[in-house]
């Protein structure tokens, strides 16, 4: 104690202040420390946010998890469960074929499609939002000690994709998943089925039409027609960006993305998992002068949310695991 | 100083601030006022200048460690220390220095302190976030982002400055400040001739 009695307040306080300014601008591998500080933290605090974060859910009311209807709920969970399955099992063969084509020799190196034994699924309460600055987690109530990983994707209403969980964003009994409309995800690539549009029934009809109405060359398989686009998020709780420019096809009308589409993630970084599962609609689409379009998506959620449910794919850790709630 | 006092305020407006952030913010953005801060310029607007910024400095650095940030595409959470430190140790000085010319006691004073005490803490976090994303490109900030975020939730810190103000200054007897100012005595309380602090 005597030791640091001389210690001038003041030079202490520029010391620190030096220290602290390096240590924000130093890159993340020379502060490995801070992850621990801030569980510690997060520790801490919690006795007081917890508590509050649940009175703000009880008088702020979050997005309900399903349908007044249970019966119509549940068709249409069942019915989007199918369609995920279709389209993942769908991209899946076209990867392959793709591989088998161009590496027809190399048959080790094809993908493994997610099966079901691997394919774990947690129920989590979303304990509330977490974070500094324009970058927002969510924080959930399922960690390590329920077998979840880093790399886990969050969903809402079974096939709508909320998110993922982080690298360093599992501890023992919560976790935090960082939502895809969030600016710090950075960008997605999503693929819209122009034949899957729910608001506008004629657009497929015609589509369609045009696609089998192909004389001079083999009429495409209607349900391939996809068109990519790389978005980003807006900071508004959606995501925009470029459509890919549509490809020609003989004696058909060129697919275009109009509004009421759906789009789906379809991005060789996101899990296998991942894959196909609903980012959100499109909600507008704006034309440039060069024919490309621009997509805004919004997810079907919105926040607060009450619930996900995280779909885990490695092992369960032993005597762990099974749903949280 | 009654430290024991600030620590008490400090650890219920941080864990407030993380409770309340989501279901305050403007739609789907980001912003939304700040708590904490309005803390540290009450407590720089009364308190002795080295006090006023070791307790910024302090609550800022607790605010870092619970601002978790992504880095990598997502893929990763990181935690960055020292942007709100610092931002926070720069609106208590900046407080320290122009509070001579405010009438303290007026609330209105202490909601335009908060917000351009925010707003500064900000600016200077946006700076050390900027240099950070230049060093370290996994980390995903942009700081342009970062910079209106903050000066969106600054100007929306004026709604919690208002609601914090009036209990703030109504337990300020807590605190313990002593007038910085000659033969002031003690803030909050009766005036005790003869006890001056440089």
């Amino acid at each position: 104690m005597a030791r640091w009695s001389h210690l001038n307040p003041r030079t202490g306080l520029a010391a620190a202040a030096t220290v602290l300014a390096l240590l924000a601008v130093v890159p993340g591998r020379f502060t490995p420390f801070a992850g621990w500080f801030a569980g510690v933290a997060d520790f801490v605090v919690s006795p007081v946010s917890a508590p509050a974060s649940t009175l703000v859910r009880w008088l702020v009311r979050p997005t309900p998890t399903r349908p007044s209807d249970p019966l119509m709920a549940m068709l249409k969970t069942e019915r989007d469960q199918f369609k995920d399955a279709f389209f993942r099992e769908r991209a899946a063969r076209e990867q392959l074929q793709r591989q088998l084509d161009n590496l027809s020799r190399a048959m080790n190196l094809s993908p493994t499609p997610v099966s079901d034994g691997q394919l774990r699924l947690l129920s989590a309460d979303v304990l509330g939002s977490q974070g500094g600055g324009a970058t927002q987690f969510l924080r959930v109530r399922a960690g390590s000690d329920n077998g979840l990983t880093e790399g886990s994707v969050a969903v809402y209403d079974a096939v709508h994709l909320v998110g993922r969980v982080p690298v360093g964003g599992v501890s023992d009994r919560t976790a935090r998943v960082l939502p895809i409309t969030d600016r710090g995800m950075g960008a997605v690539t999503v693929a819209v089925f122009p034949l899957e549009n729910p608001a506008n029934p004629a657009a497929n009809g015609a589509a369609t039409e045009a696609a089998t109405s192909s004389r001079q060359t083999p009429a495409p398989d209607p349900a391939s027609i996809r068109l990519a686009a790389l978005l980003t998020p807006d900071g508004a709780g959606g995501l925009s960006g470029l459509a890919e420019a549509p490809r020609q096809i003989a004696g058909a009308i060129p697919p275009t993305v109009t509004v009421g589409m759906v789009a789906r993630l379809d991005d060789p970084r996101w899990p296998p998992e991942a894959q196909m599962l609903i980012v959100g609609v499109v909600q507008s689409v704006a034309s440039q002068p060069n024919g490309r379009q621009v997509l805004t998506v919004r997810p079907v959620w919105r926040q607060p949310l009450a619930e996900v449910t995280l779909r885990v794919t490695s092992p369960p850790s032993t005597g762990q695991g099974g749903p949280t709630r | 100083m009654n430290p024991l006092a600030v620590a008490v305020f400090g650890y219920l407006l941080l864990g407030l601030e993380e409770a309340l952030r989501p279901a305050l913010s403007l739609g789907e953005t980001r912003i939304a006022p700040y708590l904490v801060v309005v803390l540290v310029c009450f407590v720089a607007l009364h308190a002795p200048t080295l006090a006023a910024l070791w307790t910024g400095l302090a609550l800022g650095l607790c605010s870092d460690l619970l601002a978790a940030r992504s880095a990598e595409g997502g893929a990763a959470v990181t935690v960055i220390i020292g942007p709100n430190a610092v931002g926070f140790l720069a609106a208590a000085g900046f407080v320290v220095v122009i509070r001579g010319l405010m009438m303290r006691r007026n609330p209105w004073v202490m909601v335009f302190l908060a917000v351009v005490g925010s707003a500064v803490a900000k600016v200077a976090a946006a700076f050390l976030l900027a240099v950070r994303s230049v060093l370290d490109p996994a980390i995903s900030i942009s700081p342009a982002v970062e910079l209106t975020t903050g000066l969106g939730s600054s100007l929306y810190t004026a709604v919690t400055a208002a609601a914090l103000v009036w209990p703030l200054n109504r337990m300020i007897g807590l605190f313990g400040f002593v007038d910085w100012r000659p033969g002031r005595g003690r803030v909050g309380g009766a005036a005790r001739p003869g006890r001056s602090r440089p």
